[in-house]
């Protein structure tokens, strides 16, 4: 089984750190602090950007996988820059717009990563 | 193939261990893990998720979400029981909201022992995981060698039994998509 890391392995490491440290935002007591979601319109743009250039190497199932992703984070990007242009309990509505987005995110990369493993695997007789 | 898993382990120790393996088996491309969390049953019969949530509304549909899940392992009984009362949730913040579900009833056992098998007692942990995986055997024996049970209900199945309020995937949106492990449990990692 291969293991190197590739572009679409790297944008899932890089969403799954941006929902955790979203998470990790929304968890804070006493509620959000901005400071701690400044870059993450910036990073869900990048890793909207690696998913891009990977498209072209995956199969069917994949790119439609990575397709869904890619609204994904833009709707993430989007509710973060909101959730820094606003305040008070608009702020937090917003950070848990973005929380579910990168959930949603994470996920259709993890079906595009498991449909490349499913392609390259043998058949098991279990399944 | 995409399956839910629930592993149970002996304590919270060794249910850390198994998570920990199984994130291992994704780093290696075994298989694909698309969420996990870590159950307790407490020594009172609640059933506890360790979660960094602190809002107690997010907190409780995390607990209603991991106890649909919960419930889907242990039978039509358990399953009314998860989603109508949800888990406990706290470990990770000292908080402890919302009911509990108990799967130790003698009814909920029966069920559970016709249905899946899957029963968590108290003292238990259980590895509650979306896995796509291709092999079963990777993970199988993987929880085995550190003595995990392993019960599997595939999301297909889950999805096609389901009512229309049980949507199984979303419920997996509590799920955390990566390990997280809560602060208070480092020694049980590595």
């Amino acid at each position: 089984m291969a293991t190197t890391r590739d572009g679409l392995d790297q944008a899932r490491s890089a969403a799954q750190s941006l929902h955790a440290a979203l998470t990790d935002a929304a968890a804070r007591p006493g509620g959000p602090v901005k400071s701690d979601f400044e870059a993450m319109p910036t990073k869900a743009q990048a890793i909207a950007d690696q998913v891009g250039q990977s498209l072209d190497v995956q199969n069917a199932i994949a790119r439609q996988a990575l397709d869904e992703a890619l609204r994904f984070l833009d709707a993430t990007h989007k509710s973060t820059a909101e959730a820094l242009m606003s305040s008070g309990q608009a702020t937090e509505h917003f950070i848990r717009q973005a929380i579910s987005h990168a959930r949603r995110a994470v996920d259709k990369i993890s079906e595009a990563v498991a449909a490349r493993r499913a392609h390259n695997a043998p058949r098991d007789p279990q399944t | 193939m995409r399956n839910f898993v629930a592993v149970v382990f002996a304590d919270k120790a060794r249910a850390y261990k198994g998570l920990r393996a199984l994130w291992e088996l994704d780093g290696i491309g075994q298989i694909t893990v698309h969420g996990s969390t870590v159950v307790h049953r407490d020594d009172h019969g609640h059933i506890v998720v360790d979660s960094k949530e602190t809002h107690p509304v997010f907190a409780t549909a995390v607990g209603v979400g991991v106890g649909a899940l919960l419930g889907a392992f242990a039978g039509p009984v358990g399953m009314a029981i998860g989603i109508g009362t949800g888990v406990a949730i706290g470990a990770a913040t000292g908080a402890v909201i919302g009911g509990a579900i108990d799967l130790d009833r003698a009814d909920t056992r029966q069920e559970a022992l016709v249905d899946t098998g899957m029963v968590l007692y108290r003292g238990q942990s259980a590895v509650i995981a979306d896995v796509s995986e291709d092999w079963l055997a990777h993970l199988d024996e993987a929880m085995e060698r550190l003595g995990g049970a392993v019960h599997r209900r595939s999301s297909e199945e889950l999805h096609a039994q389901g009512k229309p309020h049980d949507d199984y995937r979303g419920h997996s949106d509590y799920l955390y998509p990566y390990e997280y492990v809560p602060g208070e449990y480092p020694a049980h990692v590595g």
